[in-house]
């Protein structure tokens, strides 16, 4: 045993974990407690893909979808404003300088009402998309917005604007920092669109086997982890016992 | 609805103190430690590269009006531009495809298990992305092929990265190994100066191997990134989805 033991100290370099060193029980002990929270990280990620997640990957425009812009004191997932002790609204969002559209017999249509304003989903934050086909200009002006910092609160303004989807002409943007970086529209319209398409798209694996592809996917691919890691724990619970 | 970021955070902190605790008693206190610190500096430089490149980014809940008034919304610990959770989370995958690849292949060459480890690192992202990318754990902004809405190159670096990774801790840490014509890279810089030895890699003490660890991983960054910007540039030519210009 203390041969053993000195040979082992003298050729440590050559080992291989769980078979030599450190000791073999222990480290057999370390594999199923480290290989079992791997299974649970992966279970994790199985549950969060199949419950939370599977309905939103239907929806081709959640993964480019935009954050809400940031407004002072306006919270628009709740679609109010943030109220002083005295009942007030704290701002409401008018910059001096904005353009008040002025289209009172105008009523939005449907599509109208849920498309991006300003480049943006209308459902801010809360995952609902644009419904039917977005058109390549509405991406790539919102993705051009992405990650905007606080403006002076274009969307909850008192008057609903409702711009024309291809004319960002009125659309206050001027200091935003991100589009002076950009390029001009029609050198972006060159390329790819930025919405993917065909197999690049989530949405269209979403929609195989009635509506239940990627939940499919995710339990097939999680399936098959979890088999590699439970073979490979059985093979270093074999050469435990072995040894 | 979406799962906040602040659920991926939790999540990863607990698992990866589990695992830890794990591997510690698997590969020994100080084997364990200079994984995770590699692993750890090694993804940072890797993601904050991706970041500062405009590939991605983790912007998306700290840019969100709603999260702005609700502080736990976007990530808590940051390590520069990139979020201390996507680390952890890259240790815990090198450090679980590492062990399975060593499992399978006990006694294969060093580089037949790593690349196996990539694989099995791959698999593990082909979960991990698109649960991440529907919940705006983080945003692609590349412009690529993409499958699924996720880069291809991101699965390619994902292979590549665990590949280098573990390929540069087994040699170094475990076998203790001298690299051909990297020995001799080695014997005329940092080994002149600072450690002035000349010892070879498999007789220095643990202080000194750390140093030739960390030197490799350097070497190893530089060795990715020239791997992978080739398929960086043929898929910028042959791309599905446009360059999203990071808007911070």
């Amino acid at each position: 045993m203390a041969n053993k033991r000195i040979e082992l100290e003298r050729y440590k370099y050559y080992v291989r974990i769980g078979d030599e060193e450190p000791n073999r029980k222990r480290a057999a002990r370390g594999a199923t407690i480290s290989l079992i929270a791997s299974m649970l990280l992966v279970v994790f990620f199985l549950v969060l893909g199949v419950s939370l997640s599977s309905k939103q990957a239907s929806n081709p425009g959640v993964v480019l979808e935009t954050p809400a812009p940031a407004t002072d004191g306006a919270i628009e997932d709740g679609g109010f404003n943030e109220m002083n002790q005295e009942g007030m609204p704290l701002d409401f969002n008018t910059p001096e300088n904005q353009v008040t559209p002025v289209m009172p017999e105008q009523s939005p249509t449907p599509d109208q009402s849920m498309a991006p304003r300003n480049g943006r989903l209308a459902s801010g934050s809360t995952g609902i998309p644009a419904a039917g086909p977005i058109s390549e200009s509405v991406w790539g002006e919102g993705l051009l917005a992405q990650a905007e910092p606080a403006g002076e609160g274009e969307e909850n303004g008192p008057g609903i604007e409702v711009q024309p989807i291809d004319n960002p002409i009125d659309q206050p943007q001027e200091t935003s920092p991100v589009q002076q970086g950009t390029l001009p529209a029609e050198t972006r319209q060159k390329g790819p669109d930025q919405q993917t398409k065909g197999v690049g798209n989530l949405a269209n694996l979403a929609e195989l086997a009635g509506g239940r592809g990627f939940q499919l996917y995710i339990l097939i691919t999680t399936i098959f982890l979890l088999i590699v890691i439970y073979m490979a724990l059985s093979r270093i619970r074999g050469q435990r016992k072995t040894n | 609805m979406k799962a906040n970021v602040i659920v991926f955070e939790t999540a990863i902190l607990i698992f990866t103190i589990v695992f830890y605790q794990g591997a510690k008693l698997l590969m020994g206190k100080k084997r364990n430690l200079a994984f995770f610190l590699g692993a750890a500096c090694f993804s940072l430089v890797i993601e904050s590269i991706a970041v500062a490149g405009g590939a991605k980014n983790f912007y998306w809940y700290a840019a969100n009006n709603y999260y702005s008034h609700y502080p736990p919304g976007g990530y808590i610990v940051w390590l520069g531009v990139v979020p201390l959770a996507y680390c952890l989370l890259w240790y815990i995958v090198s450090m679980t495809s590492y062990v399975i690849a060593t499992a399978f292949l006990p006694r294969a060459k060093s580089y037949l298990s790593c690349l196996l480890a990539g694989g099995i690192a791959v698999v593990f992202y082909m979960i991990i992305e698109p649960v991440g990318v529907l919940n705006h754990w983080w945003t692609w902004n590349l412009k690529s092929f993409y499958m699924i809405d996720v880069p291809l190159a991101a699965c390619i670096s994902a292979f590549l990265s665990v590949f280098v990774f573990t390929w540069i801790y087994h040699v170094t840490v475990f076998e203790k190994r001298d690299i051909g014509a990297l020995a001799r890279i080695e014997n005329n810089t940092f080994k002149r100066w600072p450690m002035k030895t000349r010892k070879l890699t498999r007789n220095l003490d643990w202080d000194d191997l750390q140093t030739v660890y960390f030197f490799r991983l350097g070497l190893g960054v530089l060795a990715y990134s020239a791997v992978i910007a080739p398929f960086m540039v043929l898929f910028w030519a042959i791309a599905n989805r446009g360059h999203i210009v990071p808007g911070w």
